[in-house]
């Protein structure tokens, strides 16, 4: 227990000092492997561990999703959607808000990344929204936590991450997300309606003409994307094809829609990839250090330790869940939400399983706290994403001024989702296969 | 030197873009034949198993070259520039150390499995020595990079640097 807190203690001072997280939580894992057992044991680890996690037909799902998701960015496929949202809610009250959350959700549908959602909203739709005289800072704030909806529905990277982690089913994990997911954005489209009626000057209408035959024909480009949903998640609920099938097929899928609508060249396709093959490298290297960490914490009898204290602290489920959310919503201030995820996972998900709670539902609440933390200053991911892509149009200041009322209509989802463990388990339990 | 690693580091990241294409046609591939023509490719499973080693660990040395891999600067981006040479070179040389001994046990087992002609029993026998030597040649060109950014640390002094983690 003594020589875990130690080395806790210490990767978090080395995480402090700037080392890469996946490095520090080698490192401290390998020291005190060799300190702790002997040497040879860590030497064994770190032979076996980095070729027979990556060696995993079940893991390819990762890079699967984040190519598909970069090819689905290349295509346009964003702003294709983006504009038939405009054209059906933008002249509501509010409605270049409903249209960036009714798109971010339908995008985040084939994309499973939150800063590359929030990225590609902020440059077709925050310069929209601030021509029609919104705010830049509720404005701008919208794009950072919409953005956030990538990582609870499906595709999504962070349940894929957490799926590697905890051995908690991906396929289960990522049909979980789907009823939080669209419930996620339906409360931000009451609150917004509502918000709206209260101060109108913060969501006028867009002011341009649309006839009825112009949205439905605006309608006519999506039954592709629909289609490349469906076939996903639809193989995946069904049991037709496993995680790492299903996002192979969704990123050929996204690669020929690409292709056929003449957005996608050689040097779009290389571009891409490029991308996609160092996102997975980076997010791996992380995910080794972190499981090689957490086999020192089970070899010294951390693990074993760790849990009654806590369990001693509370011994209810509730009193479990609500510890960890304020953990992780500190965390999620601090620190980007890979890191938080993997360097945590280890000595919280025994917990969670000794306490007899479900591995999917603290997974959905989880994902949620992820999305949370993208968005809280100061290291909120996904500010960072927005005043970047922005250039010049908002500052991280406004987004930190304009923030605080998602961050309200969050804490309200991850409140229902707690009170009402079903939504995030009945799917799930339906699946076949 | 330096521009050596660089090429080598921009092969590698060529080879792992590539294994990362191979994968997705791989997969759609095996999904068409088994679902609609009840014909899997075979060995699609080990193919993937082996061209995701590829596409980590070949990536590796380039991701590092772009300041791709992830660290909280929460504190670093406050210090001066003597204090950010110095962590930068503490950061770099704790990365070189765990990699060395990566790519160290790296070369153990790809030697060894190369020794044995390592097969994974599948429907049709599959090599594994490929990708486990992948595997050790990936981790020695990030061991070679992060030694080329330490000189360069200790010569101007700029930082190892991160850019924005990517979910």
């Amino acid at each position: 227990m003594i020589l875990g807190s130690i080395a806790i203690g210490a990767m978090l001072v080395l995480l402090t000092l700037g080392v890469p997280v996946g490095v520090a939580m080698a490192a401290v894992g390998f020291t005190g492997m060799a300190l702790a057992v002997n040497l040879q044991t860590a030497l064994t680890q770190f032979q076996t561990l980095p070729y027979n996690l990556t060696a995993e037909y079940g893991f390819a799902v990762m890079p699967m999703f984040i190519l598909m998701g970069s090819l689905a960015v290349t295509a346009g496929i964003a702003e294709e959607i983006y504009d038939v949202a405009y054209k059906w809610f933008g002249r509501m009250r509010g409605g270049m808000y409903l249209t960036t959350i009714v798109g971010q959700a339908a995008f985040g549908g084939i994309s499973g990344s939150t800063v590359v959602d929030a990225t590609v909203f902020t440059r077709t739709a925050l310069p929209q929204m601030l021509r029609y005289g919104y705010p830049k800072t509720y404005a701008g704030a919208c794009m950072v936590a919409t953005g956030s909806f990538a990582a609870m529905i499906p595709p999504s990277i962070t349940m894929v991450i957490y799926g590697i982690i905890t051995e908690v089913s991906i396929g289960r994990m990522l049909i979980a997300g789907i009823v939080p997911g669209i419930l996620s954005a339906a409360f931000y489209a009451v609150a917004v309606v509502i918000a709206v009626r209260f101060r109108p000057e913060v969501g006028p209408p867009a002011r341009f003409t649309v006839s009825w035959r112009e949205r439905f024909t605006a309608l006519r480009g999506l039954w592709v994307l629909i289609l490349l949903f469906g076939v996903v998640m639809g193989g995946l609920y069904l049991g037709i094809f496993p995680p790492s099938g299903a996002g192979a097929a969704g990123a050929f899928g996204t690669l020929i829609v690409a292709v056929a609508r003449r957005k996608l060249g050689w040097r779009g396709l290389w571009e891409a990839t490029r991308a996609s093959a160092t996102i997975t490298c980076v997010i791996f290297t992380i995910i080794i250090g972190g499981l090689l960490f957490s086999r020192f914490l089970v070899l010294v009898g951390f693990i074993d330790a760790f849990g009654p204290l806590v369990l001693g602290l509370t011994r209810s489920p509730l009193g479990i869940i609500l510890l960890f959310s304020l953990m992780y919503l500190v965390l999620g201030c601090l620190i980007d939400t890979t890191s938080m995820m993997i360097v945590t996972l280890p000595f919280v998900y025994p917990v969670i399983k000794q306490a007899g709670i479900d591995g999917i539902w603290f997974g959905i609440l989880l994902v949620k706290l992820v999305e949370i933390a993208t968005m809280t200053p100061p290291v909120g991911l996904n500010l960072f994403a927005v005043a970047a892509a922005g250039k010049g149009l908002v500052t991280l200041g406004d987004l930190i001024r304009g923030i605080w009322p998602y961050i309200v209509i969050e804490l309200v989802i991850l409140a229902v989702l707690i009170a009402f463990p079903s939504l995030s388990t009945w799917l799930p339990s339906r699946m076949l296969g | 030197m330096a521009r050596l690693v660089a090429r080598l580091g921009a092969l590698g990241m060529g080879l792992a873009g590539a294994s990362l294409l191979a994968m997705m046609l791989l997969g759609a591939i095996d999904i068409i034949g088994t679902k609609f023509f009840s014909q899997p490719v075979p060995g699609a499973y080990e193919a993937t198993e082996a061209l995701l080693v590829l596409t980590v660990f070949l990536a590796l040395a380039h991701a590092q070259a772009s300041h791709q891999h992830i660290a909280v600067d929460l504190v670093v981006e406050r210090l001066g520039p003597g204090a950010r040479r110095a962590l930068g070179l503490l950061a770099q040389a704790l990365t070189l150390g765990v990699f060395a001994v990566i790519a160290w046990r790296g070369w153990i087992l790809g030697l060894r499995s190369l020794a044995i002609r390592e097969y994974a029993s599948g429907i049709i026998p599959f090599p594994v020595y490929p990708s486990k030597l992948a595997l050790a040649v990936g981790a020695t060109l990030m061991v070679l990079q992060t030694l080329v950014g330490m000189v360069g640390t200790a010569r101007d002094g700029h930082d190892a640097g991160t850019v924005l983690p990517p979910v």
